[in-house]
């Protein structure tokens, strides 16, 4: 049997939250259903080379983007490939290994969809925007505790790093569907609230609004990367009714829903419950008609 | 990695129609010097298929070019099978095809660099041809050229301590411009690899010595060509381990070791053949058997 994955792109800075948001991803979808594919490991040069050439992994050069494309094309004709390894501990390249296409193929990196021809492959565009503040107390803390470098030294790293961000990784924003943004949440100081921005006109919100009676979502609109965006901030108290509904229709285990409802940063976990919700919904039509059409929502 | 030319790259299906005509030129040559080795030929047929149709960047136009890809074949007692890829591929003319291990002619029974185009180093004596890939692949970094090298093993040749010495020396190096594949066929002169001197786990020894270790299906161009294509993506040298059928192809050879180095005679080769009809051939389609020999 070939399977017909559901590509996911999710493009955003190192240290955004990809890992983790793409793991907790997976436990909601099924493990054994999931493969991801990281684009870290289509660099082109390793850690030395770099160093040598004078240029970050931010930069498109320092990544093999063809390798990734061609990759890609072959996983989505159900063909398995044979993938680098890039060992993060020691910088250099691993043993390789095949992928063989799953339902769920989720690619994550700092250019997953950097090209229209790479854009162009995914049933979802996801782009992580973290919270400067946020992403910059992550890794202080991250690696003042285990990497063993002082503040000012990091500080340091992330303010080099800023302009090949804006450069290469911020303008995919433009090309995706929806827009997660964490940051520090205004009711408490522990909990991270979740912006979640997605194109006005986009034919997935008026058929997902519709089809869940999510009409009474509190949402404002705003010009985001020269599009308007509609922006939903997702809170624990909004939505834990709906929740329930959305468990039973797309057929999310009730533990898993209990689960969210115990966590302390429930606005993040609500936001995997919708988001795994959506990517089902994509299976499903993928299942039935071998195509994703939105003609009846546009 | 940047293309020195620009070459024509068959499909999958194109390919494995390649491996069917080489595998019939195969049997067709050895029946008629009635002498050779059929067994290992025939295992290998389509790993060299796949480098020479998809992965060496080689021209027979050229063959003295010093830029072109180099390949060995260590396991020299498999040079029918190189013989008809050659052939296959234009740098020998299919009439030599006829004369295969006869006097005066330059197609012998182990290939001989100095009579045959195309030919890197003349092997047999096994366990060699990886030391000379090393020095291939050593003198490609020290002039800073782009060229590879592939060196073709076979399972039992592992035996040989010499190929262990190559190895450690390829990783010793760094050389990640040299890729040896190893015919895992199971099957050596005299029977089972496993039986003469256990060689398992092979893919284990090999990553000690420092190699990055890929195990495909020797007979699935899905496979074999992104792990043959994956060498531009390690920092170590390559091993391939490719799992392949001895006498793959023929049915009365496959995974038999009597056919290790027994040329078929007249009736089996009609037997052999028809496994192969509707395999478009070389002109001279007509094969005497002499049967004097």
């Amino acid at each position: 049997m070939s399977v017909d994955p559901v590509f996911i792109g999710i493009a955003g800075d190192s240290g955004a939250g990809k890992s983790t948001f793409v793991r907790d991803i997976a436990a909601l979808l099924g493990r054994d259903k999931v493969r991801t594919v990281s684009f870290d490991d289509y660099h082109s040069l390793d850690r030395v080379e770099r160093k040598a050439v004078g240029i970050t992994p931010l930069h498109p050069r320092a990544n093999n983007l063809g390798l990734a494309i061609e990759h890609l094309f072959l996983l989505k004709q159900g063909k398995k490939v044979l993938k680098p390894v890039y060992d993060h501990s020691t910088g250099s390249f691993g043993d390789p290994e095949w992928v063989v296409p799953m339902p769920y193929i989720i690619c994550e990196g700092l250019h997953p969809f950097f090209f229209k021809s790479l854009a162009e492959l995914y049933d979802m565009k996801v782009f992580y925007d973290t919270d400067l503040e946020l992403k910059f107390n992550w890794k202080v803390k991250r690696d003042t505790a285990e990497r063993g470098y002082s503040v000012e030294q990091v500080a340091k790293e992330i303010r080099l790093r800023q302009r090949d961000i804006r450069n290469f990784v911020e303008p995919q924003c433009a090309l995706a569907d929806i827009i997660i943004k964490l940051k520090v949440s205004k009711n408490s100081s522990s909990a991270i609230g979740v912006d979640w921005k997605e194109p006005v006109d986009d034919p997935w919100i008026k058929r997902y609004l519709k089809s869940c009676n999510f009409d009474n979502w509190q949402c404002f609109t705003e010009w985001y990367a020269g599009r308007k965006m509609n922006v939903f901030g997702v809170y624990s108290d909004l939505i834990q009714d709906q929740l329930k509904d959305m468990g039973s229709i797309f057929s999310i285990r009730q533990d898993v829903l209990s689960k969210i409802k115990e966590k302390e940063v429930v606005p993040y976990r609500t936001m995997l419950v919708l988001f795994a919700a959506r990517i089902k919904q994509i299976r499903a039509f993928k299942d039935k008609d071998g195509e994703v059409v939105f003609k009846d929502a546009v | 990695m940047p293309f020195s030319r620009i070459v024509y790259k068959p499909e999958y299906d194109e390919l494995e129609k390649k491996a069917l005509i080489i595998r019939k030129n195969i049997v067709k040559m050895i029946a008629k010097a009635q002498s050779g080795h059929p067994g290992g030929s025939l295992s290998c047929v389509d790993i060299l298929t796949s480098l020479y149709f998809r992965i060496l960047r080689i021209s027979p136009k050229h063959p003295k070019d010093p830029e072109r890809d180099r390949f060995i074949l260590s396991k020299g007692h498999a040079a029918p099978a190189l013989y008809a890829t050659l052939a296959e591929t234009g740098f020998i003319p299919y009439e030599w095809l006829d004369d295969l291990r006869k006097i005066g002619s330059p197609l012998q029974g182990h290939p001989d660099m100095k009579k045959v185009p195309g030919v890197e180093m003349s092997t047999g004596s096994l366990g060699q041809g990886l030391s000379v890939g090393v020095g291939m692949a050593l003198s490609a970094k020290i002039l800073e050229s782009g060229y590879r090298v592939f060196v073709l093993l076979g399972d039992g040749e592992c035996q040989e301590g010499q190929v262990w010495e190559a190895a450690m020396s390829a990783s010793h190096y760094k050389l990640t411009n040299i890729v040896a594949i190893i015919d895992r066929n199971g099957l050596q002169i005299d029977g089972c690899t496993e039986d003469i001197m256990g060689i398992s786990p092979l893919g284990a020894k090999w990553k000690a010595f420092g190699w990055t270790v890929i195990e495909v299906d020797g007979h699935d161009f899905l496979e074999l060509i992104p792990a043959l294509e994956a060498i531009s993506y390690t920092s170590k040298p390559t091993a391939i381990i490719a799992n392949t059928v001895k006498g793959k192809g023929v049915c009365f050879m496959e995974n038999n070791v009597d056919w290790h180095g027994k040329a078929p005679k007249p009736d089996q080769l009609e037997e052999a053949l028809k496994g192969f009809e509707g395999v478009e051939f070389m002109e001279s389609d007509e094969v005497e058997v002499d049967s004097s020999n």
